[in-house]
This record gives C-alpha cells, structure tokens and sequence, in this order.
C-alpha cells in the first residue's frame, strides 16, 4: 500500500553533531591500540575525546571538565628547549619514530629509569606490567645514564622506577654511579619511586637510603584504612605511616605521590594536599590522576569512565576539601603540555603555613620562571620575581592585611640562606630553600582511552631506555612497553621499527639479565 | 715577613685563613681572631705551627666596642708589638634594600666598619711608638663599583675604604702604611652569601673565569704588610682577576 503522506514528505531534517569540532589529533583505538583519528570536540562547557576505530566502532572520552579552563590553558606555551643530541629519524611519523625524534618538541625535564620489573605488590592502579624477571645490568644502566647526561648535560631530576627499585640488588650502587659517579653534580636529585617498605621496616636500607642522599618519591594514595585494598590491592596504611615515620626520623626528603581515582580516594584530595604541607620532609606532592594502562590500570575498572578525573577536577576538589588552596592557583608547566602538568609553588610564611606564589607575585614573572623545567631553581628570573613582588608589597598604597608577614618571611628567608655567619654550601642553598618552599604538580598520564599525539609531542617526562633513546612516558607506556623485550623477550618487535640517527648516540646492545 | 708580628682579624676561615698561611710562611708568627668557628680556628692555628712559628688564636666578639682593644692589648702582652693589622673579618647576608632595617645597618657596620676602626685605634698606638706599622684592610668590589650587592655591606666597604685612605694619610708620617685591598670572589669568602647566578655573572666577567683563592689574597697582604712595602699607601686595590679593574 502506498503512504501518500511519504510521497510528498520532504527529506527528513539534517541533525546536528552533538559537539563542536574543535581540533583534530591522532590517538589509538583502547581495544587493538592501532593509531586512528581523533577529534577534540566541545559539548556541555566540557572538552571530549571522540574517536573511532574501523574495527571496535566509536569511543568518547572527557578530556577536560572545564572548556574555558581547556582553552585558556592551551595559551600557557613557551619555545621547547632542544636535547644536544636527538636519537631517532622522522620517518614513520608521531608517534611511531620513538625517541627522542628530530620532531619532538621538547627535552627531557623528567627521565624514568626502570632498573627492574619486580616488585612484591601487584597494584591494580599499576600504570606497568611487571612480569618479575627483569634486573638492569650495572653496564646497561651506567650506559643509560652515560646516554642520558650526553642529551641533556644536567638534569634537575631523575627518577628511579621499576617494578620496586628498593628490591634491585645493586640499588645502591646504581644511586652511587648516578650522584657520585663520573657524572656527579649533574644530575642534582635522585629520586626514587618506591612503595616504601624497605624504608618502613629495614632500619639499615633507611639509614642507606638517607646517608646516600636519594629522594624517596613515594606512593602514597590515602589517610585511611580501606583504600589500598582498593588501589593497591592489599591494606597498606600501617606500613605507609611507618614509613613516614621513618622519614620523619631519618630526615629523608620526600615527594608524595597519591595515584587518584575518582570514587575511590578523590574524596581525600585535600587531606592528602594538607599532609603533604604538614610534613616537613615534603619537598613536593605530585597528584597523578590515574591512568588505565598497565596490566593492573588496564582491568582496574571494568569501564574507566565513571573513574577519571580530569586536570579541572582535580583543581576544583583540591579547592573544596581545603576550603583554601583556589583552582586559580594552578597553572600548566609550560615545559609540557598544558593537559599533562599543572603546578603550584609555594612558599613558608614564618608562622609556618604555606602560602602560594601566585598570591604575591606577579603571575607572568611566575610563569616565565617555570619555563621549561619541572623544579624551580634559584635564577635570574626567580629573583627578580621576588625582588619585584617584595618592592610591590612594600611600595603599595594600600597593604593587604597579609604583606607585612610575606615582607618578613622573605626577609628571614634570606638573612637564614644567604649569610655569611652561616655559610651554606650550594647544595645546602638549595636544600634549605626547598625545605621553605613545596611545589604541588598534577601529573595527568594518558591511556589508551585519551592519549593524544598533539600531547605527546611536547612529553618532558621520558623513559630512558639502555639503548640510549628516550621515551616520552605515555608514548611507551601505551605503545612501546608491552614490545620492550627486557620485560617481554618473546615480544614481537615494534613495527615500524624507529630508525635511530647514524651519528645519534651510539646505541648499544640490551644485556639486561632476564630470570624466569 | 721575617720575624714580624701579624695580627688578622676573622683568622678560623676563608680569605683570613688563606692570610694566616701566606704569613706565617713568609716568616711572620701569627696572632688571629675567630668567634664561633673552633673547627676553622684550630685548623688555622695548626697550619701556622706546622710552617714553624708562634700562633695566637683569640677568641673575641669584634661587635663589642670593648673587645677590640682588648685583643690588641693581649697580643701586645705576648709578642710586645703588632707589626701588621690586618683587618679581615667582616660578615654580608643578602637583604634586599627595602627590607634593610636599622638594626640590619648597624648590625653589618658594627662589624665590617666599627671593629676595623676600634682595631686600628688600638694597634696604632704601639706602631706609632715604634715608628713602623702596616694596615691592610680587607675591602670588596662592592666598596666602590656598581655592582649588585648588598646595600648596607657595599656602605660598610665604602666607608672603610674613605677610613683607609685618610688613614693612610694621617699616620703616614709616622711610618704606618695603611692600605686596602678590593677584593672580587673568593673561595670560602663571602662567596656564599651571593646567589649561584650572579657567581656565574661573576665568572663570566672576570679575565681570569675563576674565583680567587684565599692564598691569593695572602699573597697581596704580605706584600702590602711587609717591610718590601715603602711607598704604597692609602691604596685600594683591586683583587678580582681583572672583573672590574
């Protein structure tokens, strides 16, 4: 039977998209991790991932809770400052020419070294794949480090990783080679990303650990029981505030490091960003959203949607759990890119509580001495910017009721560091103007679900292979890991392979030893 | 330097350390002050010793307008006369102007400037008595050049300089010399008070592309406090590598 009415319809009416196209970018599809198209759109004052990959059909993923925040962000943007030397062609494109390539748009601030994939935890928020069968040689690693200061010449970090580095059998005398080996002074801290335990409860590695002068960068997720279960697969509270104990005892300087999920321990954000100013080893807290990838992060939760939090989130959490601590006072490291790090120095008044910088200090001399590196350092522009910020307080018509106590916390700063009563070494300098001030970083990793080529180009935190090239982290860890033969020896090999540069550094042969 | 009797104030460390050995290599025997570093002090005492002379280590507050006297009259009780004064100690802390406060002032002046005066007021009435006598008064760059340092320690440097000359001028006839040395950066000077960004600047400007060491320094104040030295007076110079000179 004919339908007169559909004889004389019109076409049907043409729909919207149901967000604005706001850029384009390559990402890789969650489930076969092949590279595909992706677009950033806006919809709902919000900043989505849509993607969609001709085998496993579409994928949406928040990128951003905040559009304007989104957008204002993408402005924080310095020049990237160039390695000395740069391991790999442009060949096969981003981010296949892993690393460093020629077209990579900044250096290393951050290097990872992974001396082992073992570890007597298997935490469901684990951004790697342990397979407990791998320790760097002694050469292998003096090889990468020797790689390493060859690209950069000094580096403000560097950060030992695994698996549990504690667990390492030469633990110790890879940090030696690191701080008192042919490189000494080039590389100004050592950090050590480390569950805690061995500090915790072998008296003689702590005692070690501190006389060696390394940073215990220790996981720290939550105040309260119930929670590492969740996170870390069993309760870990007791021994995590032994550890702090510990560090309180032994003086070992110490950045927090809460990996957050939302639902799990978002709720403890500011509590955590608190016991991070109050304990006075802190040198710095770094949040990191987490990231599902790894074998743990990877079935952490059987849809991470519900479980993300995006830069923005995080921001507005820290805000309403402190009462105090603004989301304004957060700005993108310009060194990365502006979704990957935000940070927030602050500095110790003489009553002892912590102000941030951005409240005193003009923001564009605040930015421009974050430039490109992921700790402030004593310098031209960090001076001027407190000389500046100090000559406005004291100069201004009208004094907040604050100035007078910054005048003099600064002024007490001073006469404490730089006199000569009292001479202080440079490292002591440092030291002590690290103990009056802590940074807090957001440290926003990518998954398979919203990693983003256009983020990855400007990484500054690397992992840095035996073989002398340098990984930026979200690259590796969603690409390349799971074909790094250290860990999986039967591996196929990642194809394309990145085609090194002949006159690059010399890329020597993997020895690390594997036991099965 | 042969059998004379140097006096240097600020002895436990650094530049005035770096004096007490140049000296008492040259023949001198050794009196110094010190205030709160025993550790520097006994270092010091014992490298004079080791060159095989006489050592004087005087523990004095040089901020205490008694003290000064005090230590000249006990070096002149054991040795009977100061042939040298050196006046080195001195102390610096890195304060922005506007936050230097009257207290800061006088605190730096007490030091840098009253005690050099006190010292010299004392030790010169025994040179005046014996018709010899050298001053050599530890300046800086920053007592007369336009360089970044600290507001109130660039005045106390100024005024110890005007002090040296005119000094230099009024005793002169009684044969004490009195001279002073500018000095740039020095190894275990005050070396630490000074951001590691402007050491750089610093270095980058200095010929030499180094700091000075303190033998260094001793080396010019021997020659300056010696008997070699007859005609050089109411001189400031210049100790930097060729930074500003």
């Amino acid at each position: 039977m004919i339908q007169l009415d559909s004889l004389f319809a019109g076409p049907p009416p043409k729909r919207d998209r149901d967000a604005a196209f706001f850029s384009y970018t390559r990402s890789i599809c969650p489930t076969c991790k092949k590279l595909i198209d992706a677009h950033i759109v806006l919809r709902d004052d919000k900043v989505w991932m849509q993607k969609k990959c001709p085998r496993h059909g579409f994928f949406e993923v928040e990128v951003s809770s905040d559009a304007e925040y989104y957008m204002k962000s993408l402005s924080y943007t310095k020049p990237g400052t160039m390695p000395h030397r740069f391991a790999t062609k442009v060949e096969h494109g981003c981010p296949e020419d892993c690393g460093l390539c020629e077209d990579h748009l900044q250096h290393t601030c951050s290097p990872i070294l992974e001396i082992n994939d073992v570890c007597d935890l298997t935490c469901p928020v684990c951004i790697v794949r342990n397979q407990q069968r791998y320790s760097m040689t002694f050469d292998d690693f003096k090889s990468a480090v020797d790689l390493l200061v060859a690209a950069e010449g000094e580096l403000p970090i560097m950060l030992l990783s695994g698996g549990e580095p504690t667990l390492h059998p030469q633990f110790f005398e890879f940090c030696d080679y690191v701080l008192h080996g042919p490189h000494e002074g080039k590389i100004k801290r050592l950090l050590i990303s480390t569950h805690g335990r061995k500090i915790a409860q072998n008296r003689a590695f702590a005692e070690k650990f501190k006389a060696g002068g390394m940073y215990a960068s220790l996981q720290f997720d939550t105040l309260k029981a119930g929670v590492y279960p969740k996170t870390r697969g069993v309760e870990l509270i007791d021994m995590k505030m032994q550890c702090i104990e510990v560090i309180k005892e032994l003086d070992i300087p110490t950045v927090i490091v809460p990996t957050v999920s939302k639902g799990d321990n978002s709720d403890e954000l500011g509590a955590l960003v608190e016991f991070g100013l109050e304990l006075e080893q802190c040198s710095s807290i770094v949040i990191q959203p987490m990231a599902h990838t790894g074998d743990g992060g990877d079935g952490y939760h059987a849809s991470p949607a519900g479980h993300r939090l995006t830069m923005p989130e995080v921001h507005q959490l820290i805000e309403e759990q402190t009462g105090w601590f603004k989301r304004e006072y957060f700005h993108p490291v310009p060194c990365s890119h502006p979704s990957c790090y935000t940070a927030t120095y602050m500095f110790r008044m003489d009553d002892g509580k912590y102000k941030p910088l951005p409240e005193f200090v003009n923001i564009r001399q605040y930015l421009d001495a974050m430039q490109n590196r992921a700790i402030i350092r004593s310098d031209n522009q960090l001076e001027k910017m407190i000389l500046d910020s100090i000559t406005n307080l004291w100069s201004a018509t009208k004094v907040g009721e604050d100035s007078d106590l910054i005048l003099a916390s600064l002024k007490s700063f001073l006469k404490d560091t730089f006199n000569s009563r009292n001479p202080l070494s440079a490292a002591d300098i440092e030291r002590r103007t690290e103990a009056r001030s802590k940074a807090l970083f957001i440290h926003n990793f990518m998954d398979p679900w919203d990693l983003d080529v256009a983020r990855l180009k400007k990484c500054c935190t690397h992992y840095v292979m035996p073989d002398g090239r340098l990984m930026p982290g979200c690259s590796y860890n969603n690409l390349y890991r799971h074909k790094d033969e250290r860990f999986f020896p039967d591996a196929e090999p990642v194809s394309p392979a990145p085609v090194k540069i002949e006159n690059g550094p010399a890329l020597v042969q993997i020895t690390g030893r594997v036991s099965q | 330097m042969s059998g004379l009797h140097v006096l240097v104030t600020g002895g436990s460390g650094g530049i005035g350390q770096g004096i007490c050995t140049v000296a008492a290599r040259e023949g001198a025997n050794v009196a110094f002050t010190w205030h709160g570093n025993k550790a520097g002090a006994d270092a010091t005492e014992k490298i004079v010793r080791d060159l095989g002379r006489e050592c004087l280590p005087v523990q004095a507050d040089l901020r205490n307008p008694d003290e000064p006297s005090k230590v000249v009259a006990a070096v002149e009780q054991s040795w009977g006369a100061i042939d040298t004064l050196v006046n080195n100690a001195a102390f610096s802390e890195a304060v922005p102007f506007i936050l230097i406060d009257d207290k800061d002032f006088a605190d730096i002046m007490e030091l840098n400037l009253f005690a050099a005066f006190r010292m010299c007021r004392a030790a010169v009435r025994g040179m005046i008595r014996q018709k010899y006598g050298r001053i050599v008064n530890i300046s800086s760059i920053t007592g007369s050049r336009s360089i970044a340092g600290p507001v109130h320690y660039a005045a106390s440097k100024g005024a110890l300089e005007g002090l040296t000359r005119s000094l230099a001028h009024e005793v002169g006839p009684y044969g004490v010399l009195v001279n002073a040395i500018a000095a740039g950066i020095f190894e275990g000077g005050l070396k630490t008070t000074i951001p590691e960004h402007h050491q750089k600047r610093y270095l980058d400007a200095c010929a030499l592309s180094r700091f000075g060491q303190p033998a260094e320094c001793g080396e010019v104040v021997a020659w300056l406090g010696s008997r070699r030295n007859t005609y050089i007076n109411g001189t400031v110079i210049f100790l930097d590598g060729g930074t500003l000179a």
